[in-house]
């Protein structure tokens, strides 16, 4: 191979590190680059309030006036609006990876990557500007609750401490988004990665439901769909002669049914551990038995209705 | 244009290299993008590394700016080891990519802002290192616009400007003219002789309009195929070929094929796609 070089490695250049605080200061001109974006686009804020604002006058409006929703002694509004804050602060968090795809797509992440500063302060700088973020939605919702005569606690210390969990919570989550774009690398597959954790999280939450009441019907689904494979019942009709599925949705009727009054003790599959709710003025009250195992059997229950294809009736 | 202050952080007279390789190599699984290149780049040099599309000339790059770690052999940039001291490349280097650096939703200056904070230019000195950043690429005006409504000669100027705030020892730039108009073309080209003479930097240049590197470049590498087909002053490879031969002639001669051969579909989509942007 012809060389163009001369032998061993040439002369050297003075050395110019950053000072001690070069890991704060390279924090922080991530973060105050992605905050200056959003001072000059407040119509992505303006956009980003009418989820919030839908869910909270239409949604929340509906509810109230059924009372379909045991909630106490809270009114239905008061009961949803932290959990439309924390739903609304969550689902931008996780959508944070896809800015971090379209800036690989265009090249302005490269500027970064030559840059001296270190991954984990790009990372750091990202997770706190989502922080950021996440502080003008809370702000919005704080807003929109007060213009609805909604309860919110307005002491000092408790709104401090609203407004630190929202900033670590969509830390985590848009660096979980992060790890994520990273992994998938396209636009698509990012926002399909986004919708399959937030929906399930969502409704195996207790944003607009007591958990109670969700953890109740997805555990007896959950127990009660592997009873129906291994019996064979996947196509049997039941006793109004309509046809039944192991579909979750179908569980779920089936869920309602069973913890009807007249219904109670009829399927024995379900176990007593899971008949919470059965009786109105306890629903939302008695905490189901273990709300971690239904937590993760809520979600696992989300990807399942979200994989599944409809069947055809 | 007055001088700017902090001298270059090398003399320039001596006949220190910038840059240089030792059978640098990397391959993509079976395809071998760069294979055992050996060059070096003398320090306040203007470096053309020339070929066509897919010849390695991107990959290179990567891995001289440490984006990319090379698969066998080594590298010196700025007298720094671009795989074991990487942050110490860094730190000496500008990179001026093919594809957008500049971030359309913040304005000129504090496109400017956010580079001086990365390369930890000293805070009392921001202030006036942008400025006579902005004066030097003919900014100053449109600093307080957002980039977004910048056309592509400002963008790329832009892009000059941020790369050279924290006056690096070497400038990389890859297919710095691809899609300007001749004017624009032209005055990239101004600026990237004036980076040279009042900064005493030195400047890596990846292009394939073979007339432009005649006029600009001191010394070119022509890559072909992941090897460096030819080396030398154009003049020289010139003459080497006749009176009235262009560098393209060069070109057919030591590589055996044309420049338009070669490039996949992503650099196709890659090219195009900054050609779009910036006209």
């Amino acid at each position: 191979m012809r060389s163009f070089a001369p032998a061993g490695p040439p002369v050297v250049y003075p050395d110019r590190s950053g000072g001690p605080f070069a890991f704060a200061g390279d924090i922080f001109a991530v973060a105050d680059a992605e905050i200056r974006k959003l001072r000059h686009d407040p119509l992505e804020l303006i956009m980003r309030a009418v989820q919030p604002t839908l869910w909270l006058v239409v949604f929340g409006q509906v509810m109230s006036r059924i009372r379909g929703v045991p909630t106490g002694r809270l009114s239905y509004l008061d009961f949803m609006a932290p959990g439309i804050l924390a739903q609304s602060v969550m689902f931008i968090a996780i959508f944070y990876g896809v800015s971090a795809i379209r800036e690989r797509d265009l090249g302005v992440l490269n500027k970064y990557m030559v840059s001296p500063i270190s991954r984990t302060a790009l990372v750091l700088g990202k997770a706190i500007s989502a922080g950021a973020r996440a502080l003008s939605q809370a702000a919005i919702v704080y807003v929109l609750a007060l213009l609805m005569h909604i309860h919110a606690t307005l002491e000092p210390l408790n709104v401090a401490g609203v407004l630190a969990l929202v900033v670590l919570g969509s830390a985590v989550f848009s660096t979980l988004s992060l790890m994520i774009a990273c992994m998938v690398k396209s636009h698509e597959r990012i926002m399909g990665m986004g919708q399959v954790m937030t929906m399930p999280l969502f409704f195996a939450s207790n944003a607009i439901y007591p958990i109670a009441l969700s953890a109740g019907v997805a555990s007896v689904d959950c127990v009660r769909q592997p009873a129906d494979l291994r019996s064979g019942r996947v196509a049997r009709t039941d006793g109004a002669g309509r046809r039944e599925h192991p579909w979750p949705w179908r569980g779920l009727r089936r869920a309602h049914r069973v913890r009807g009054p007249a219904g109670r003790d009829r399927d024995p599959a379900v176990s007593p551990a899971h008949r919470v709710g059965t009786h109105p003025e306890h629903a939302g009250l008695i905490p189901a038995g273990s709300d971690a195992a239904n937590f993760g059997k809520c979600c696992l229950h989300g990807l399942i209705v979200i994989v599944r294809p409809r069947p055809t009736r | 244009m007055a001088p700017l202050g902090g001298a270059a952080p090398f003399d320039g007279n001596s006949p220190s290299s910038a840059i240089r390789t030792a059978e640098l190599t990397r391959r993509f699984g079976d395809l071998v993008a760069v294979k055992a290149v050996s060059i070096e780049v003398r320090a306040r040099e203007i470096f053309g590394l020339l070929g066509p599309n897919g010849a390695g000339k991107s990959t290179m790059i990567k891995m001289l700016t440490t984006l990319l770690r090379p698969t066998m052999g080594r590298a010196w940039v700025a007298g720094f080891d671009v795989t074991r001291e990487s942050g110490r490349v860094r730190r000496n280097i500008g990179y001026v990519p093919q594809a957008l650096s500049a971030d359309g939703a913040l304005s000129g200056y504090e496109n400017l802002l956010v580079s001086a904070r990365l390369y930890h230019v000293p805070p009392a000195e921001r202030t006036r290192r942008i400025e006579q950043a902005l004066e030097l690429v003919g900014l100053a005006e449109a600093a307080g616009q957002l980039v977004r409504r910048y056309s592509g000669g400002m963008i790329r100027r832009l892009e000059i400007a941020q790369a050279m705030l924290h006056r690096p020892a070497v400038l990389f730039m890859d297919e710095p003219t691809v899609g300007l108009d001749p004017v624009a073309r032209q005055a990239v080209w101004d600026h990237v002789r004036r980076l040279r003479e009042v900064l005493g930097t030195t400047l890596l240049i990846t292009t394939h309009y073979m007339e432009e590197a005649e006029d600009l470049c001191d010394r070119v590498a022509l890559m072909h195929q992941g090897r460096i087909a030819a080396f030398g002053a154009p003049l020289e490879l010139k003459a080497q070929l006749g009176d009235s031969a262009t560098l393209d002639d060069v070109f057919m001669h030591f590589a055996g094929a044309t420049i338009e051969t070669g490039g996949g579909y992503r650099e196709v989509l890659r090219t195009r796609r900054t050609a779009r942007r910036l006209s």
